[in-house]
């Protein structure tokens, strides 16, 4: 899978284009797929690429998207233990670090689920641990070959940069403020100064920052005011106004990805 | 991949012009909510609340819109 200025390109502008998806509907399955086929795109006719998700528990891991792993193979591991021989994710969870399986046929990590593997024609797996903004790991993503082989220093990176890309789509899922908390993190200043200083900013991306913070915080007021309004039709609008504050956020958060990438040069 | 300067800058001046109408619309939806938090402790709803926010919903789909 060759590394290049093109994917992490293709990946920046995933990462504009899924806060839009997100607030129109779409499942995070379909954001991940998209991830995905992008990558897969980009790497050749041998690579799969799938991304599995971890249980609250800890304990198990269950697919999150798998755009081109053949059906019966998603099936027959649909729940995966984890564990040092459930594969190159259940290992590279029970380990917390990555795990890239060079031969499936041989590698001991692989004794639970080798016969499913070589049965759908996989000889290697790559797999890395997914972690959210505290360090937690949520998930892993991993690329199948139907090649052996050892990933290069150029995969491994564009390995990690992948990853970095897919657990911010995940964060985002679960948390609607991920991407204004995480562009607050990388702008250094606090939240409530980008707001006070609204007027004041004079840096675009800052701007919108301040602006998407504050339709958010409308946002949750206007829910609380549409559970206390008696009349179903005002109710009704203030929810309206409240989807219509997320959906502008959304928006918004996708410009401010456009400029950083357009100050980036990229 | 990389873009002509030509074409770098008329997706900078593409991308500005669409993110300062993100913007102008979010700015009248904060006013509109901020005028009606401002109302709602008397009890009342502004006047023509629904429709102005009807307008600016109309506004933002033709903004955000894929």
């Amino acid at each position: 899978m060759p590394f290049s200025a093109a994917l992490r390109k293709s990946l920046q502008d995933r990462d504009s284009e899924a806060p839009a998806e997100f607030s129109r509907g779409d499942s995070l399955e379909e954001v991940l797929n998209r991830h995905l086929l992008t990558v897969e795109r980009m790497g050749g006719d041998d690579v799969f690429t799938c991304i599995l998700l971890l249980s609250p528990d800890g304990k198990k891991l269950s697919y999150g998207a798998a755009p081109t792993v053949p059906p019966s193979y998603c099936r027959a591991s649909e729940h995966i233990e984890v564990g040092p021989r459930a594969g190159s994710c259940g290992a590279a969870v029970y380990l917390g670090r990555p795990v890239y399986s060079v031969d499936i046929e041989t590698d001991p990590v692989w004794a639970d689920y080798r016969d499913l593997a070589l049965l759908h024609g996989f000889r290697s797996c790559w797999s890395t641990p997914i972690r959210n903004s505290e360090g937690t790991i949520i998930g892993t993503f991993a690329i199948l070959h139907r090649t052996v082989g050892m990933p290069t220093n150029e995969e491994i990176e564009a390995i990690e940069l992948i990853t970095g890309h897919v657990a911010d789509a995940i964060m985002w899922s679960r948390d609607p403020h991920y991407f204004i908390r995480r562009e607050t993190h990388r702008s250094g200043k606090p939240l409530l100064s980008l707001v006070s200083d609204n007027q004041k900013a004079q840096d675009p991306a800052d701007r919108l920052l301040a602006l998407a913070r504050q339709l958010e915080l409308k946002a949750g007021d206007l829910d609380r005011y549409a559970t206390q309004w008696e009349s179903e039709a005002t109710a009704m609008h203030v929810k309206s106004a409240a989807q219509l504050s997320r959906k502008l956020v959304a928006s918004i958060m996708a410009q401010i990805e456009r400029i950083r990438l357009l100050e980036s040069g990229q | 991949m990389s873009a002509s300067p030509d074409e770098q800058e008329s997706t900078r001046h593409y991308g500005d012009a669409s993110a300062s109408e993100i913007e102008a619309v979010a700015n009248e939806l904060v006013d509109l909510v901020e005028e009606f938090e401002a109302k709602i402790s008397g009890g009342h709803v502004p006047a023509a609340f629904a429709k102005r926010l009807a307008e600016l919903r109309q506004t933002a789909q033709r903004l955000i819109a894929p």
